[in-house]
């Protein structure tokens, strides 16, 4: 009885891991679905970056905040880059996402790295002037998560 | 004056149990992802918290005992240990995650690495446990939180629109693009997160150290029904913040920095300096909760002398038992390991185990050897009855949701 319920607290155990872990993908759709979710994901960074520049610009963000707001948006979107290259396509028909969306997901990481380095410094200037991207790659982003979801 | 400091141990055990680490983020995590269409949950959890605090007070005001020294003699001490054993494991990790989320507020103001701020509030926890009496504690912590109510004020200032808020919150629906699964999922993790068993024994627990009697029985209500529904009207100014301004622009809450976003967008920097006071002093009075309800669960059923108000020398085991929980949680806090997930996961199986709390408070709370007269009247039995379903249900759907929503993916 006792074994019967380790091996049952096992299982689940390695249940869980499996659904928290980025698996390979299966097939097109399940890849399509892992782009979608990237390109979400990191459009949230991208426009809490949006947010924050725009109250900074209005004078409303501090400078500390400000930058600790846009550093957590960068590493959150450096991380989701990394994760997503690690999935493999499953077919050469879909490959052409893969670089598309990573040259995406790389400037947005950029972006939010210059962002946080004039935020840092205090340069107001430079950071509205950096902001003014931050749509353009929001818009880019979304491309992606309604694409998959065709 | 004095009514209203009366009621400081109800509004600062609710303002440490709604408005913990877990909340703050789950709040506004839920508020973009679902908009309003998780209100309904925030109500069942203030009435149902309310429903068995009041029971857990009444218990404690009548026999001068915690609810939980009755729950060991009268369901015996094996029955009682399981309990002790959970509830301590869970208290303990909400420790650290409370421990960070103080750090993490200081953090917003400071831009300095939560991780370096840790051993601060683990020191002045020290010093606040031991040389700030009960009474202080409580008025201090729970009065300085009530600037979280910059995030209610902060709803008029982004300038809703009134009747489709309204709509929003009286016919929650899924929202397109999200499973029931995920949904339900959430409304688990919110329900957790607001009904915490702590609230249940630090209250109980505060009615004795405050030595309330019979006579208080009316001070012990006032706390409950001032002190939670706060909780709640603050839980909602949450969601309703981030419904307004995260929702429209896909944000994702991750991070306490983007809880706070709303109110920096309403109000500037008078609003970030009200809600990292209110986010610093509510967290610091969930570190103090957790801390003294993981000594006080462990000392009640072992039958320790036990009490924040009595000398360390008096309670030797109940403080040694604190210092050695603060040291441990302030250590695993240091490992990096990532509060929010610890927060996420202590909400989660704190929901698991609710039933474990109630079922125990409704036996006692029915027994006329110990309150005579005062015993649960039809409508808290019949609400009680109700609840205690109400959170087994979410117990037994708690882990397959986990499991088939790959942990609200």
């Amino acid at each position: 009885m006792q074994e019967t319920s380790r091996r049952g607290l096992v299982s689940l155990a390695v249940l869980i891991l499996a659904g928290a872990c980025v698996g390979p993908s299966r097939s097109d759709g399940d890849y399509r679905q892992k782009v979608a979710n990237a390109a979400e994901a990191t459009r949230s960074a991208v426009e809490t970056a949006r947010l924050v520049t725009r109250a900074a610009a209005e004078g409303k963000a501090p400078g500390r905040y400000s930058s600790l707001v846009l550093s957590e948006a960068e590493v959150d979107a450096s991380s989701i880059a990394e994760s997503f290259k690690r999935v493999q396509p499953p077919s050469r028909r879909i490959q052409h996402l893969r670089e598309e969306l990573s040259s995406v997901l790389d400037s947005s990481t950029s972006s939010l790295a210059a962002l946080r380095i004039a935020a840092y410094q205090g340069d107001g200037e430079r950071l509205s002037e950096l902001a003014a991207d931050l749509p353009r790659l929001s818009s880019k982003l979304a491309r992606f998560e309604h694409l998959a979801a065709g | 004056m004095k009514r209203v400091l009366g009621a400081a141990l109800g509004v600062f055990t609710a303002i440490g149990g709604f408005m913990d680490i877990g909340d703050l983020v789950t709040d506004a995590l839920i508020g973009a992802r679902f908009g309003l269409a998780m209100v309904w949950v925030t109500v069942v959890a203030v009435i149902g918290i309310t429903v068995y605090s009041e029971m857990a007070g009444r218990v404690a005001t009548i026999t001068q005992r915690p609810v939980f020294d009755l729950v060991r003699e009268r369901m015996g001490a094996r029955l009682g240990l399981a309990n002790v054993v959970v509830s301590y494991l869970l208290n303990a990790l909400t420790l650290v995650a409370e421990l960070c989320g103080v750090a993490l507020g200081i953090e917003l103001a400071t831009d300095v690495h939560y991780l370096l701020w840790v051993p601060l509030v683990a020191l002045v926890t020290f010093f606040v446990m031991w040389r700030l009496p009960f009474k202080h504690m409580e008025r201090l912590y729970g009065l300085v939180g009530l600037f979280l109510f910059v995030f209610v004020v902060a709803v008029w200032q982004l300038g809703p629109d009134w009747g489709a808020m309204w709509h929003d919150v009286t016919h929650p629906s899924v929202p397109s693009g999200e499973g029931l699964p995920t949904y339900l999922f959430y409304a688990v993790v919110m329900l957790g997160a607001q009904m915490t068993p702590y609230e249940v024994f630090f209250f109980s627990s505060g009615a004795v150290e405050h030595g309330w009697t019979t006579s208080d029985l009316g001070q012990a209500r006032l706390n409950v029904f001032i002190g939670y529904p706060i909780g709640g009207i603050l839980a909602i100014g949450i969601q309703a913040v981030a419904a307004l301004a995260l929702q429209p622009a896909g944000i994702q809450v991750e991070h306490l920095s983007q809880s706070v976003l709303p109110v920096v967008m309403a109000f500037g920097k008078l609003g970030l300096a009200c809600a990292v006071l209110g986010i610093v002093a509510a967290t610091f009075g969930s570190v103090l909760e957790t801390l003294l309800s993981s000594g006080y669960t462990v000392a009640q059923h072992f039958g320790w002398s036990w009490g924040k108000s009595m000398a360390p020398t008096s309670a030797a085991r109940f403080s040694v038992l604190v210092i050695a929980t603060l040291i441990g949680a302030t250590a695993l806090a240091l490992t990096t390991i990532n509060p929010i997930t610890i927060t996420i996961y202590a909400v989660y199986l704190g929901a698991a185990s609710l039933p474990f709390t109630f079922l125990p408070i409704l036996i006692v709370a029915n027994d006329r050897r110990y309150l005579g007269e005062h015993v649960n009247g039809r409508l808290a039995n019949a609400l009680g009855v109700v609840y205690l379903f109400v959170v087994s249900a979410a117990a037994l759907v708690a882990v397959p949701l986990l499991i088939a929503t790959k942990g609200g993916l």
